[in-house]
C-alpha cells in the first residue's frame, strides 16, 4: 500500500537571490506501508530538507507530493497539522527537546493533539513507551541533566508516542558514540518491524547499518537515485 | 483548546519574572495616560463651558494698611449682587462648625436654588451640605436670615462645586447687602480669598461690571492682576506635557514590544516541537494569549483599582488603548508563526 509518493520534487533555497541554492532536483521517491527505507548522501546533499519536505515541514518546494493518494497541496494548515501529529514521528540529530522542560513534558507533547489517545489513557501511553526505552525513571529529570543517550531515547518516546504510521529518522545517532548508536538504532528497527511501522532513515554513513532496509536511496548533486 | 490554556498558564508560571516586569511597564503606561487623560479632559471640560471668556484674576498685596477692607467688601458685595460669582473660606464658621465651611456669592445660582418667596427678601441666606449637620447648624448664629436647604448639592454648577470637598460645609448667599457681616475683616485674609476666587463671565463684562470691579482696587491695598491661568495650563499641557508623555509612553511601547519579540523567541522554538507535533497555529494563538490576556486583566484591575471602580471616559480611554496592545502582541505573533520556517528553525538558524 503506498503511504506517499514524492514526484519530480525540486528545493531551492534563496530563490532569485545571488545566495541561490538548488538542493534538489527533481527527486522522486516512494514509500510504501512497512517499508525500511534509508536515504544517503554526503553531508549537504538535501537529505534534512527531503526529510523536512516529507514529514510537512517545509510546504516551499516544487513538484507533487501525495499522502495516501491525495495531494497535500490541497490539505489547509489544520489537516496539515492533523497529519503532522498522526501520520508522522520524527527523531532529529540533534534531538530537538523543549530544553527547560521535563522529560514527561516533551514526550507527552504529541498527545496533547492526539485523536488516537484520550486525555485519561496519556499516562497509560506514557508508561507503555518508556517501560520500553526504559526511561521511567528520567521522566520528572529536565532534559537539560540528561545525557546524550537519554535524550536521544526521551526524543524517541516523544516520535513513538501517538504510534504513527511513518518514522522519520534524521541521523537519529550521529552524536551518540558507536556502541550506544548501535543499540538505539537496533532499538528502533526492532520496535518498528514488532509494530509494523514503516521507517525512513537519512544518514550519510551506511557502514554501520543493519541490513533491515529494503530500499535504498542515494541522494548526490540534488539528484536521487535508487540503489 | 484546554492542553493549549493549561500549556499558556505553564509558560506564564515559566516566564513570571519577565511578566512581572511586563505588567510594571503596561501598568506605568497606563498611570501616565490616566494621568494626562485626567487632567486634558478636565481643562477640556473647562474650555467647554467658555472659561476663555471669562475675567478671573491673581491677588497681591501691595501694602499692610487694613483699615479700608469694610470699605472694599461694602463696594464688592452690591457688584456680586449684579454678576459675577466667588466664594471664601469662613474662619468664624469653620470654627464654629468643625468643618471647613465656604460661603459662596453667585446670583446666577438664584433661580436654581430660591423660591421667588425668597427672593423677594433682601437678605438670605440657604446652607447645602454632603454631611449630615442638622443638629449643628441648628446651635449657630448666623449673622442673617438662614435656612438649610436640602438640594441636591451635585445640581450646582460644577464650576464652583467641584472644587470642594466632599464634606465641606457649603453655605450659598442671596443677595446679601450685609456680606460684612458674613466676612472677618480685621486681616483681611477672607477678602483676599473672595477677590482671588472671583470669576466674570463675558456678559459681566459686557454689562460694565469687570471695568467697576477693576476700578474698585485701583488705590486699595490689593492688586489685581488678570490672570490667563486656564489657557496658560493648557497651553503648557499641550505644548510641552503631552510631547514628552507621548515620548515616555512611545519608549515604554517600544520597551514592551522589544520585551515581547524576545520572549516570542524564546518560546518559538517550543513552539516549532509543537507544531511539528501536531499543533495547530489555532492551539498556538489560544496558548500565547493566556499570557496577553492575563498581563491586560492585572492591568486592568490596576488601573479599575486606581479609578475607583468607575466606568467613566478614562476607563473607556484604557481599556480601548489596552486593547490595541492585545491586538498588535497577536499581530506580531502572527507575524512571527508567519514569516518563519519551521525546519530552519530546527537547524538552528533562528
Amino acid at each position: 500500500m503506498r503511504l506517499l509518493a514524492l514526484e519530480n520534487l525540486s528545493k531551492v533555497y534563496n530563490k532569485n537571490t545571488r545566495s541561490e541554492t538548488r538542493v534538489l532536483q527533481n527527486c522522486s521517491f516512494i514509500l510504501n506501508k512497512g517499508d525500511f527505507l534509508i536515504i544517503s548522501g554526503e553531508s549537504g546533499s538535501g537529505k534534512s530538507t527531503f526529510l523536512n519536505i516529507a514529514g510537512l515541514l517545509d510546504k516551499e518546494y516544487d513538484g507533487e507530493y501525495t499522502i495516501r493518494g491525495q495531494a497535500v497541496e490541497k490539505h489547509n494548515s489544520n489537516q496539515l497539522a492533523i497529519l503532522r501529529n498522526e501520520m508522522f514521528g520524527i527523531v532529529f540529530q540533534d534531538y530537538v527537546l523543549v530544553e527547560d522542560a521535563s522529560a514527561y513534558e516533551n514526550i507527552i507533547i504529541p498527545l496533547y493533539y492526539s485523536k488516537k489517545y484520550k486525555r485519561k489513557e496519556r499516562r497509560n501511553r506514557i508508561h507503555e513507551i518508556t517501560q520500553t526505552l526504559k526511561i521511567e525513571d528520567i521522566l520528572n529529570k529536565s532534559v537539560s541533566q540528561l545525557s546524550g543517550g537519554q535524550r536521544q531515547r526521551v526524543a524517541i518516546a516523544r516520535a513513538l508516542i501517538n504510534d504513527p504510521d511513518v518514522l522519520l529518522l534524521d541521523e537519529p545517532t550521529s552524536a551518540l558514540n558507536q556502541d550506544l548508536a548501535q543499540g538505539i538504532l537496533q532499538f528502533i528497527l526492532s520496535f518498528g518491524q514488532k509494530h509494523h511501522k514503516t521507517i525512513v532513515l537519512v544518514t550519510h554513513d551506511t557502514q554501520n547499518i543493519p541490513n533491515v532496509f529494503n530500499k535504498h536511496y542515494q541522494l548526490a548533486d540534488g539528484k536521487m537515485t535508487l540503489c | 483548546m484546554m492542553d493549549a490554556l493549561m500549556l499558556g498558564f505553564k509558560d506564564l508560571f515559566k516566564n513570571k519574572r519577565l511578566f512581572f516586569i511586563f505588567e510594571a511597564c503596561l501598568l506605568m503606561v497606563c498611570v501616565i495616560i490616566m494621568s494626562v487623560s485626567f487632567a486634558l479632559i478636565w481643562e477640556l471640560d473647562q474650555r467647554s463651558i467658555d472659561r476663555t471668556s471669562s475675567e478671573a484674576y491673581t491677588v497681591i498685596p501691595t501694602s499692610n494698611d487694613m483699615t479700608s477692607n469694610s470699605q472694599l467688601i461694602s463696594k464688592v458685595n452690591p457688584l456680586l449682587n449684579k454678576g459675577g460669582r466667588s466664594f471664601f473660606h469662613s474662619e468664624y464658621l469653620t470654627s464654629q462648625m468643625g468643618l471647613t465651611t465656604v460661603i459662596v456669592i453667585d446670583s446666577s445660582l438664584n433661580d436654581l436654588l430660591y423660591s421667588d418667596e425668597e427672593m423677594n427678601q433682601t437678605s438670605y441666606a440657604k446652607i447645602f451640605t454632603k454631611a449630615d449637620l442638622d443638629q449643628t447648624l441648628m446651635t449657630i448664629d448666623f449673622p442673617e436670615p438662614t435656612t438649610f436647604g436640602s438640594t441636591d448639592v451635585s445640581r450646582f454648577d460644577e464650576r464652583i462645586f467641584d472644587s470642594f470637598f466632599d464634606d465641606e460645609v457649603i453655605i450659598v448667599l442671596l443677595h446679601t447687602n450685609e456680606l460684612g457681616k458674613w466676612m472677618e475683616s480685621t486681616y483681611g485674609s477672607e477678602i483676599f480669598d473672595l477677590v482671588d476666587n472671583v470669576q466674570f463671565t463675558a456678559s459681566d463684562k459686557q454689562n460694565g461690571l469687570v471695568a467697576a470691579f477693576e476700578a474698585i482696587f485701583d488705590d486699595s491695598f490689593l492688586t489685581l492682576q488678570p490672570s490667563s491661568y486656564q489657557n496658560d495650563e493648557l497651553r503648557f499641557i499641550l505644548l510641552y506635557v503631552f510631547p514628552t508623555i507621548a515620548f515616555v509612553i512611545a519608549a515604554l511601547l517600544v520597551a514592551l514590544t522589544i520585551m515581547y519579540i524576545s520572549l516570542l523567541k524564546k518560546l518559538y522554538r517550543e513552539y516549532t516541537i509543537h507544531l511539528i507535533s501536531g499543533a495547530t497555529l489555532k492551539a498556538i494563538y489560544a496558548r500565547n494569549s493566556v499570557f496577553i490576556i492575563i498581563l491586560i486583566a492585572f492591568c486592568l484591575l490596576g488601573v479599575s483599582v486606581l479609578n475607583g471602580f468607575e466606568l467613566n471616559d478614562i476607563f473607556g480611554i484604557i481599556s480601548v488603548i489596552l486593547l490595541l496592545i492585545f491586538f498588535t502582541f497577536e499581530l506580531l505573533l502572527y507575524v512571527v508563526l508567519k514569516k518563519r520556517n519551521i525546519s530552519i528553525t530546527l537547524k538552528g538558524v533562528d
